[in-house]
């Protein structure tokens, strides 16, 4: 990689190239993420299902 | 014989979808998310490298998830818990359970080296927990860890300090997978999880909101905080794309973080039954494991070690691997947070607790595989093969302290840890997609899913997925294994011992190709019966 980048920015400064390479990922990732456990939490597991009102005797 | 028809016996069963999830992530959850991704970034192109990680993430890493959670289950419902009863039962051949030893292989021989690193882990929490590691300098520190590692050096730490810990990883990993699924593995993974996930998100915290320090290196001064080391991780390096080797070093970190090609996710998949969901359960286990990895593994030890050693300082880090980065340097910048020795010994249990809690989350689930062939084809109790195991595993993991330092278990890592991986995922890939056949491979994963594939990855699990793999295999074939099988550039003392860690590689591979014939004989002989 690149140090020299890394030297001619102000100390304890993230940089525009680095921050959307760090943001995109984070987004991909946390997205993912949150996207299936949202959509796992709204399904119901076949087995859990409650079987239709009247058909137990 | 095949076992497509035999009545399979009841098998136990997750105790609940999230216990299932958990436990499937802390087994993709290791070491490596904290340890060798940052490494692999910043040697790679910064970056950059993210864009091959990703790639490699759509085009082999979810769709072997997917591959593997489905071989699982097919084989769990017909009562067979690792490969070589899955392949047996996807293909009707008599070499398919052969090929099958594969991943009974693997995850045992990965298994016993894990549990020696992972008693590294457990020896430094308390090490940290009692202060030992504070008030060392870098040599110091070094020494510390070296003296540990290398039974030769006895100059800081007893000889039987490096057995003591290894005996107790083993006894708790086996005390528990011999309590069973539900009260063993998935609790584990109930209480493991969400403490390593707690413990990562302080550190990330604190390691973010550091002020900048000034450091002289080699005469140069400089000031530096946790942001420059961000950056110093990201910064994309565009010639980088241009390499094939970023390519596969990308795709092999998605092999080793996702803990695909080894045999455990198709144990713990087999533990499914036809009605459970796969398809989203698997994107939620690799997308837990990437967060993990990304966020907090990135954002841990390169951004603390560059505050406190500056660029230079992290570089010579990295070069020096990924255990001098884990075991040296991140007790240092510990010993270097403001707070006194108090919060040093917290932040040292922290670091070392979580990444207990990522190993022994990882190698509980490699001792599944041989524990369901032997009880699902000998009819041993869980507890009787839990202990026989852990017996094989206590006397062959001393043959790793003893020979750590002469290449003993580099040899077990390479041929087991990486290039075999990359062999079983292309035999199941091959087996499942193309002798089962898509369609019924596709239909498969479908059954009892939460959420449809999106079309098109048909085409990526069918052409695209296999034919990375055989890149791979051909890359790492002509690049590293030939010259690791011809142990070029290895120490003339060191020949030996490289020599007898293969025979007992081979001699496992051979005992446990023979179970496999003696269980089928035992198949065939109570059908006639």
């Amino acid at each position: 990689m690149d140090t020299t980048a890394v030297a001619s920015l102000p100390p304890n400064t993230l940089g525009l190239n680095a921050f959307l390479f760090m943001a995109v990922a984070w987004v991909c990732v946390l997205g993912l993420m949150f996207w299936s456990y949202n959509k796992l939490l709204r399904s119901e597991p076949e087995h859990e299902k409650l079987p239709p009102p009247g058909s137990i005797p | 014989m095949t076992l497509d028809d035999t009545v399979a016996a009841p098998r136990e069963q997750w105790g609940s979808r999230i216990g299932l999830i958990l436990a499937m992530a802390g087994n993709a959850v290791g070491l490596g998310n904290f340890l060798r991704f940052p490494r692999q970034a910043v040697d790679n192109g910064g970056g950059t490298f993210m864009i091959p990680y990703f790639i490699a993430f759509l085009l082999v890493g979810i769709p072997l998830m997917w591959i593997e959670w489905g071989v699982g289950r097919y084989g769990g419902v017909r009562g067979q818990g690792s490969t070589p009863g899955m392949f047996d039962a996807l293909w009707k051949n008599p070499v398919a359970k052969y090929l099958g030893v594969l991943g009974l292989f693997m995850p045992v021989v990965v298994l016993i080296y894990y549990c020696y690193i992972e008693s590294w882990t457990l020896a430094w929490t308390f090490f940290s927990a009692t202060g030992q590691t504070q008030g060392l300098d870098q040599q110091g520190m070094a020494a510390f860890f070296r003296s540990y590692v290398d039974l030769n050096n006895g100059s800081v730490h007893g000889f039987w300090l490096p057995f003591g810990f290894f005996f107790a990883t083993i006894a708790v990993n086996f005390w528990v997978v011999s309590r069973g699924l539900t009260a063993g593995i998935e609790k584990l993974a109930k209480i493991g999880m969400p403490i390593l996930f707690f413990f990562a998100v302080v550190l990330v915290i604190r390691v973010l909101t550091l002020d900048p320090v000034t450091i002289t290196h080699e005469g140069i001064t400089t000031t530096q905080g946790p942001l420059d080391g961000l950056r110093f991780m990201y910064t994309p390096d565009w010639n980088a794309l241009a390499n094939p080797k970023v390519w596969l070093a990308a795709t092999g970190q998605i092999f080793f973080t996702l803990s695909v090609g080894m045999g455990s996710l198709q144990a713990y998949a087999s533990y499914l039954t036809k009605k459970d969901d796969l398809t989203l359960s698997g994107i939620a286990t690799a997308a837990t494991n990437e967060t993990a990895e990304v966020v907090l593994g990135g954002s841990l030890a390169i951004p603390a070690v560059v505050t406190f050693f500056g660029v230079a300082g992290a570089v010579a880090v990295a070069k020096g691997g990924s255990f001098d980065l884990g075991f040296i340097s991140m007790p240092l910048v510990f010993n270097n947070l403001p707070g006194g020795p108090l919060v040093a010994a917290g932040a040292g249990v922290m670091w070392f607790g979580l990444l207990f809690f990522a190993g022994i989350t990882s190698s509980v689930s490699m001792a599944t595989p041989a524990l369901a062939f032997v009880e699902e084809n000998f009819g041993w109790t869980r507890k009787r093969t839990a202990w026989s195991l852990a017996a094989v595993a206590l006397l062959l993991g001393i043959l790793h302290i003893v020979y750590n330092t002469r290449g003993f278990l580099d040899e077990w890592d390479y041929w087991a840890g990486t290039f075999g991986l990359v062999i079983l995922a292309l035999v199941e890939t091959v087996i499942f997609v193309w002798i089962f056949g898509p369609d019924n491979a596709w239909n498969e994963l479908h059954e009892g899913a939460a959420w449809r594939i999106p079309r098109f990855y048909k085409v990526i699990i069918t052409y695209v997925t296999p034919a990375f793999l055989v890149v791979m295999m051909v890359w790492w074939t002509i690049q590293e294994a030939i010259p690791t099988l011809q142990m070029v550039g290895v120490p003339a003392e060191n020949v030996p011992v490289k020599w007898a860690s293969r025979g007992v590689m081979v001699a496992i591979l051979l005992f446990q190709l023979w179970l496999i014939k003696k269980a089928w004989a035992r198949k065939t002989a109570g059908r006639i019966a």
